[in-house]
């Protein structure tokens, strides 16, 4: 009796407590075989294989829009594959999606950049590929970087903060 | 109206021209794409659809695309790509990777193609290949003084 109550408690505070969703399985799988040059699993060809990463973009990128910050480190590992795999469209989307969400979430990028300096390259190629993406004017690229230069530098170690604000003036593919 | 069509793009330096012909139309199109990123000359199967994450399409929806399918190698075989679409754009800074033309002609092939979701095109890419002159005589390049 008394196990039963211990169990109905604990079932009862799990489900009242707020718990970070985390990354679904299957996105995450997705993911892995993407990076790793397989076709993945939870698709069953390659067209939607194709539409399906598009679909992986848009749940990542909503939900990290929303405030979940696990979405938004997934969201960058969604970049991170697209660029080392040259998956053109979602680059392409990125280019034009992630200079805009760095302007409105300083802090939340640099946190999860801060934690996995191995987004560094692939993430400030894009935040910096964002200023001429679609024929966008360059102009704001200087005032830009004079505004976050010191909060790159506060927030990224040394060597991750040069690397960052070289892509961002000078986006070359990492 | 076809089953299957054809779209051929002829790289020059740093643009090219793409053709598509369908029944009456018949277009021959400036096309671009992203120098750092240059998918292999070749002949892919190509499928109109939709980018999934670029809503500015010109009827109203997502972008309309002409998507090159699975394993498109780029920079002479360096890597393979899934994500290489020819779509609309203005110059290279709207390519990391596709090709661009005018959004109205993308459009118009796009509309003339059926069905959609399909790999229905054939897409070829060539690049322009220049003779200049013809290959020096063995007497010209290594014996040039011994006549005089």
């Amino acid at each position: 009796m008394i196990l039963k109550r211990c169990a109905l408690g604990l079932a009862l505070a799990l489900g009242t407590t707020p718990v970070a969703a985390g990354v679904d399985p299957l996105d995450a799988q997705e993911i892995v075989e993407t990076l790793l040059g397989l076709d993945p699993s939870r698709h069953a060809d390659p067209l939607t294989a194709m539409h399906g990463w598009g679909a992986l973009y848009a749940r990542q990128y909503a939900a990290a829009q929303a405030g979940d910050p696990i979405a938004l480190r997934t969201w960058l590992l969604v970049g991170f594959a697209s660029v080392a795999r040259a998956n053109a469209g979602p680059v392409e989307a990125f280019s034009g999606d992630l200079l805009p969400y760095y302007r409105a979430h300083p802090l939340k990028v640099l946190a999860a950049l801060a934690d996995n300096g191995w987004l560094v390259p692939a993430t400030c190629f894009l935040v910096g590929n964002g200023f001429t993406h679609e024929g966008r004017s360059d102009v704001d690229r200087t005032a830009f970087l004079a505004e976050e230069t010191p909060r790159i530098n506060a927030k990224l170690p040394p060597a991750s903060a040069r690397a960052c604000l070289d892509q961002i003036a000078a986006p070359r593919l990492p | 109206m076809a089953d299957t069509y054809s779209i051929d793009i002829l790289r020059k330096n740093k643009s090219g021209i793409l053709t598509f012909v369908n029944g009456t139309i018949n277009i021959s199109e400036t096309c671009w794409w992203d120098p750092e990123v240059v998918i292999d000359a070749g002949t892919y199967t190509g499928y109109a659809t939709r980018m999934a994450n670029k809503t500015d399409g010109t009827d109203g929806g997502k972008r309309e695309a002409i998507w090159l399918g699975k394993d498109v190698p780029y920079n002479s075989g360096t890597g393979k790509s899934n994500g290489i679409f020819i779509h609309k754009g203005t110059d290279p800074s709207w390519s990391d990777g596709c090709i661009v033309l005018a959004a109205a002609k993308v459009y118009q092939v796009w509309s003339s193609i059926h069905p959609k979701e399909k790999g229905n095109i054939t897409v070829t890419v060539r690049d322009e290949t220049v003779q200049r002159g013809r290959a020096l005589d063995w007497s010209c390049t290594d014996h040039r003084g011994a006549w005089g």
